[in-house]
């Protein structure tokens, strides 16, 4: 599938900002599920600075700076991207999950020593009191794919969606509590879940296709960035699990890249001087070419 | 001040009287016997008598004070502790640790090198939990560039010794190793208070370590740069524990201590926000956080660092000392892998032990750690230990806060790879002199420094003693005796460098020395107003003026912002004896948010902030102004209160003075002026405005404004007649001979203001000479009676309030002006 995303940041800021630095996770990546066919990123003011690169992930990550005192921030990206991922999995056949999570703590090849970085908590994902709550998935012996289809699942139907319940640095152990939050709360939670019994799983950023195709329902979260989680395990590689939407992600989910958590792949992070209260207004548009 | 007497008092020497504990290893002592290596030291030091000692303490003690040595803890500024008696290494023993820490260092080094390089170390040489699990590998740092390899620039090692008498290393600090500066100021003192002693031991001096730190750290920062820059010391400023030591630190190495604040990355290098502009900097010694140093990349929240130094860090465009990330080394969970480490890292065996540990990332460990549970010191495994914390606690004690074994069992099998069993230590004890007057013996730790030079790790030939006493941790500083001679006129040229001129004067410093110039004037103003408010409510005015005096008074209290408008209204509304009683609450009540203590807060925080550019006198000055308002408990009465407000005017003058007399004529002393200068002109704008800009003149109003504005000797004595609007005017607006009108303040703006150094950086006028000229042609065109007499059928005076508008817009656009041009740096890009 080929797709066009137009994806507009706008910051509005209640008093001007004299100097702001956005880092910048808001190009695509390549990989075997996806190629990235061209991507155009515009930043108004101009930036004085303005520096792509590859983070520790592999990710395209984009460093600006803002010297043009303003009072309102706008990052329009423009990319086209074919997306090659409808791949039949039968969960059934992945490994017990305890053999993976034994295999982590001494790696025996590069692919599950790039993995075993996954395995642990990390600075937005702590996995203290979630354990209680995975154990019901991770039961004895069952296959580690089938288990995180699972917790994907309960996580669909336990949780509402609800936007405006959590923010971006609401810990996992309050999302427990809440029964609620959005995308990025329902991966973190999914993540802790399968690292609190030792297994590989990373956040990923990305876009959802913003109109379905006729006769199928419009997915949540396709107005904005979404993101969802991915395990490791062998023979298989990655597999992502989208639990918003109680599905495996096909060819309708666009992946920017990858991390431990949000913070490792946020699409804006800034660090700004001056400017007082600010609003963000997100809009997101993809569609098939 | 020499101690050391010739007549030994026999009477309760720490011969007769020290007791060291059975079984443990003591560092003084052994059988009642001194050891070998105290040699004549020892023996000088074994028969001196009570007295002695007790007066060796005391002046320890004092010079501790005078050096204003100290540290925070929970929010209280305490003294820093220093025993009078030296810890004396066994020279020996020293070059054992000597050639073990100089090892440990270039291991842990080839270690933070690998894990942020190639990290092959992941395929086979550590498991990756013990990397991945730590929360101080900051994934961000990978593929740091950093000159010649160092990461670890310092290095700090606790050692401990055990009862078999082999020195065991407790812990390695990688991080940003503190203390240093302490050891530094203890080897101070005691030079100072035992100095025979000293000079006749042929004691290791500690300044040539020093030099070829500091030469090493800039040479490395040249290499960086390719040429100039600056050396700084990044301080997370005075609210950090040891704040004093990076200022001390910061007067030996001639570097400036800046905060983040005073940082700024562009194109990709690091520049220091000066009065003069921006400098580059190209060394960086960090006295925060890894994590803390990049709010952009690192911990989002952080104010301590700067956005983009990390960037910049790792692209080997400035040297971060120590390189940011270092911490991942300095952690419990890696000491049991340094011997295996150092076999394929250096192809030695590791020379000095550590502390047996047992991480429980590791299957076979953690079945010891959970066999052996009940004789183990439990630890959590990634969690770094200040240097203030108690020493010895930290390593015979479990500190795992749980409240039985199956809760603590549950816990660690949930995160094994988050703790460590450790086995536990009983140290050696050394005597320290107690509260009670007497020698004790008590547990000590020995925290050692490793510094990278031109060539290579050396070892400082002093360091930190740490004795944990019941009262808490006391220091002593550490002697090394030299098998060398040297010449001591030369190995004692232990002077502090004196490299501090206003030329590379922070911006942010600067910032804060305006703003002391600001609050300064504007409690000055507002103790003024409380004052004459006092001398009216007790009687001072006349009486037939006072209702109406006390109602503009406290709605004057109002509009300028030193009393909220609710209160002012509802003092002003009372009768009389409530208005009293009303004033009283606000002016002195512990709770008042308008009351003096908010008012003085200011000035002394912003005092705080720039407390090394003052002199001790000042700074004495300040902290005597900030106790004032818990003396409130004294004021019974209006004449109290009187007293009291004079006090306070009295105080601020000498602090006035103080700075006038010993501040360098610099541009911080310039800024400081300034802040005092544009707070002058609003005041007395704004009391003129309220009391003067409306018809008709109210009764006493006249009196109340020169009063406030310490102009009645002047106008008494120039008028010899009762104020008229005509005279108050002139003397207080265009009489540039009257030092409090505001056109003299203008005056002096201007002429600190030509000699500020971007000003003549554009053509012809600045920004800010234009407003200051414009201003003063403003004050000195005006027409007195012009001002007086054209009043609008509304009663207002309309050239004068349109006066006195124009002048405060031009003393506002001035700070902004002064704030964009020398503390923000964003002037060319508005």
């Amino acid at each position: 599938m080929r797709y066009q995303i137009s994806h507009t940041t706008r910051f509005c800021y209640e008093q001007p900002v004299a100097t702001s630095y956005q880092l910048l996770h808001l190009t695509p990546r390549s990989f075997d599920k996806q190629q990235v066919l061209s991507t155009k990123l515009s930043i108004e003011p101009e930036p004085v600075s303005f520096q792509q690169r590859t983070d520790y992930f592999g990710n395209t990550v984009t460093d600006i700076v803002i010297q043009e005192r303003h009072e309102e921030l706008i990052i329009t990206n423009l990319v086209q991207v074919d997306v090659n991922a409808d791949q039949e999995i039968l969960l059934e056949l992945s490994p017990p999950w305890e053999s993976i999570a034994e295999s982590m703590l001494n790696p025996l090849d590069d692919d599950a020593l790039d993995a075993s970085k996954f395995c642990f908590p990390s600075p937005r994902i702590s996995i203290d009191m979630v354990g209680e709550y995975a154990r019901v998935s991770f039961t004895r012996g069952k296959p580690l794919l089938r288990a995180a289809m699972e917790i994907t699942r309960r996580i669909f139907e336990d949780f509402e969606y609800q936007g405006g319940v959590t923010d971006v640095y609401t810990p996992v152990p309050h999302i427990l509590g809440a029964r609620a939050g959005v995308c990025q709360d329902f991966a973190h939670l999914a993540i802790a879940c399968l690292r609190s019994c030792g297994l590989p799983a990373r956040y990923v950023s990305g876009y959802l296709l913003t109109r379905p195709r006729d006769g199928q329902p419009r997915l949540t979260g396709a107005d904005a960035s979404h993101a969802w989680f991915s395990v490791w395990c062998p023979e298989f590689g990655w597999v992502d699990f989208d639990p918003t939407n109680n599905l495996r992600p096909q060819n309708e989910h666009i992946t920017i890249g990858w991390g431990r958590d949000y913070g490792d792949v946020s699409p804006t992070r800034g660090y700004i001087r001056g400017g007082g209260t600010q609003t963000l207004h997100v809009a997101v548009d993809v569609r098939p070419i | 001040m020499t101690q050391e007497s010739n007549k030994p008092d026999p009477e309760n020497s720490i011969a007769d009287t020290y007791q060291s504990v059975s079984g443990v290893y003591d560092e003084f002592m052994t059988n009642g016997k001194l050891r070998a290596h105290w040699g004549s030291i020892g023996e000088t030091l074994l028969h001196q008598g009570q007295n002695w000692a007790a007066n060796l303490n005391t002046n320890v003690r004092r010079l501790l004070e005078e050096n204003a040595v100290t540290y925070l803890a929970d929010g209280t500024r305490r003294p820093w502790q220093l025993d009078g008696l030296p810890f004396l290494l066994n020279p020996d023993e020293w070059q054992t640790l000597e050639t073990g820490l100089i090892q440990r260092a270039q291991l842990l080094n080839a270690i933070v090198a690998d894990l942020y390089g190639p990290q092959t170390l992941l395929h086979g040489n550590l498991p990756p939990a013990l990397i991945f699990a730590n929360p101080d590998y900051l994934l961000p740092s990978c593929g740091y560039q950093t000159p010649e390899g160092v990461y670890l620039h310092l290095l700090a090692f606790d050692l401990g010794r055990s009862p078999d008498g082999q020195w065991r290393v407790l812990s390695n600090r990688t991080e940003a190793p503190s203390g240093l500066g302490f050891a530094l100021e203890n080897r101070l003192i005691m030079a100072r208070c035992l100095p025979e002693l000293f000079d006749r031991s042929s004691v290791s001096r500690l300044a040539h370590f020093f030099r070829s730190f500091s030469d090493n750290l800039q040479r490395l920062g040249a290499l960086s740069t390719a040429g100039d820059g600056l050396a700084v010391i990044l301080s997370g400023g005075p609210e950090d524990a040891i704040y004093s030591e990076h200022t001390f630190l910061g007067r030996y190495l001639g570097f400036p201590v800046v905060e983040g604040a005073d940082l700024t990355v562009r194109d990709d290098r690091l520049y220091l926000k000066t009065l003069e502009g921006l400098k580059i900097i190209n060394l960086l010694t960090r006295q925060i956080e890894s994590a803390d140093c990049d709010p952009l990349e690192l911990r989002p929240r952080s104010r301590q660092g700067a956005p983009g130094l990390l960037r910049t860090a790792s692209n080997g465009h400035v040297v971060v000392a120590n390189a940011i990330g270092s911490g991942v080394v300095e952690n419990d969970a890696i000491m049991s892998f340094l011997p295996g480490l150092c076999l394929s890292l250096l192809g030695e065996e590791l020379a000095l032990p550590s502390l047996a540990t047992w991480w429980c990332g590791q299957a076979k460990e953690y079945a010891y750690v959970q066999n052996h549970i009940d004789t183990l010191v439990l630890r959590k495994a990634f969690v770094r230990r200040p240097l203030l914390e108690s020493s010895v606690h930290t390593y015979m004690a479990t500190d795992v806060d749980v409240l039985d074994m199956v809760q603590l069992e549950r816990a660690v099998n949930l995160l094994p790879y988050d703790y460590v069993g450790r086995e536990p230590v009983a140290l050696s004890t050394v005597p320290y002199w107690n509260e009670h007057g007497q020698w004790e013996a008590a547990p000590m730790t020995l925290r050692l420094y490793v510094a990278a030079t031109e060539h290579g790790y050396q070892v400082m030939p002093g360091g930190l003693a740490r004795v944990s006493t019941p009262t808490g941790d006391i220091s002593k500083d550490v002697w090394i005796r030299s098998n060398e001679s040297f010449l001591t006129s030369v190995a004692s040229n232990l002077s502090v460098a004196t490299r501090r001129s206003d030329r590379d004067l922070p911006s942010r410093t600067a910032d804060d020395l305006f703003w002391l110039g600001r609050y300064l004037e504007r409690s000055e103003g507002a103790v003024r107003l409380y004052r004459t408010l006092f001398r009216y409510i007790g009687g001072g005015g006349d009486a037939s003026e006072q209702p109406v005096a006390l109602d503009i008074l406290t709605r004057l209290l109002g509009s300028m912002d030193y009393l909220s408008a609710q209160r002012a209204r509802r003092a002003a509304a009372a009768g009389q004896q409530a208005v009293e009683r009303e004033l009283w609450n606000i002016l002195f009540g512990p709770e008042s948010k308008d009351g003096l203590a908010k008012v003085l807060a200011n000035v002394y925080r912003t005092a705080n902030h720039v407390r090394e550019r003052l002199s001790r006198d000042a700074w004495r000055l300040f902290e005597k102004l900030s106790e004032v308002p818990q003396l409130r408990w004294r004021v019974h009465s209006v004449a109290d209160a009187t007293i009291l407000l004079d006090d306070l005017i009295e105080k601020l003058s000498a602090i006035n003075g103080q700075i006038h007399e010993n501040m360098t004529r610099g541009h911080g002393w310039r800024l400081l002026d300034l802040g005092r200068r544009l707070e002058r002109s609003r005041f007395v704008i704004q009391v003129i405005g309220d009391l003067c800009t409306r018809e008709p003149q109210q009764l006493g109003a006249l009196n109340l404004l020169l009063d406030a504005c310490d102009s009645s000797i002047t106008h008494r004595a120039r008028y010899r007649a009762n104020p008229t609007l005509n005279t108050v005017l002139d003397l207080l607006l265009v009489d540039n001979s009257n030092p409090r009108a505001v056109i003299h303040q203008i005056e002096i703006m201007q002429e600190h203001m030509s000699v500020m150094p971007l000003e003549h950086a554009e053509k012809g006028l600045s920004e800010s000479g234009r407003i200051l000229l414009t201003a003063h042609t403003d004050l000195a065109l005006a027409e007195i009676d012009k001002l007086v007499d054209v009043i609008s059928k509304r009663g207002l005076r309309t050239h004068l309030a349109r006066l006195l508008k124009r002048t405060e817009q031009a003393v506002n656009m001035l700070s902004q002006v002064i704030t964009r041009t020398y503390f923000d740096h964003t002037s060319r890009h508005s």
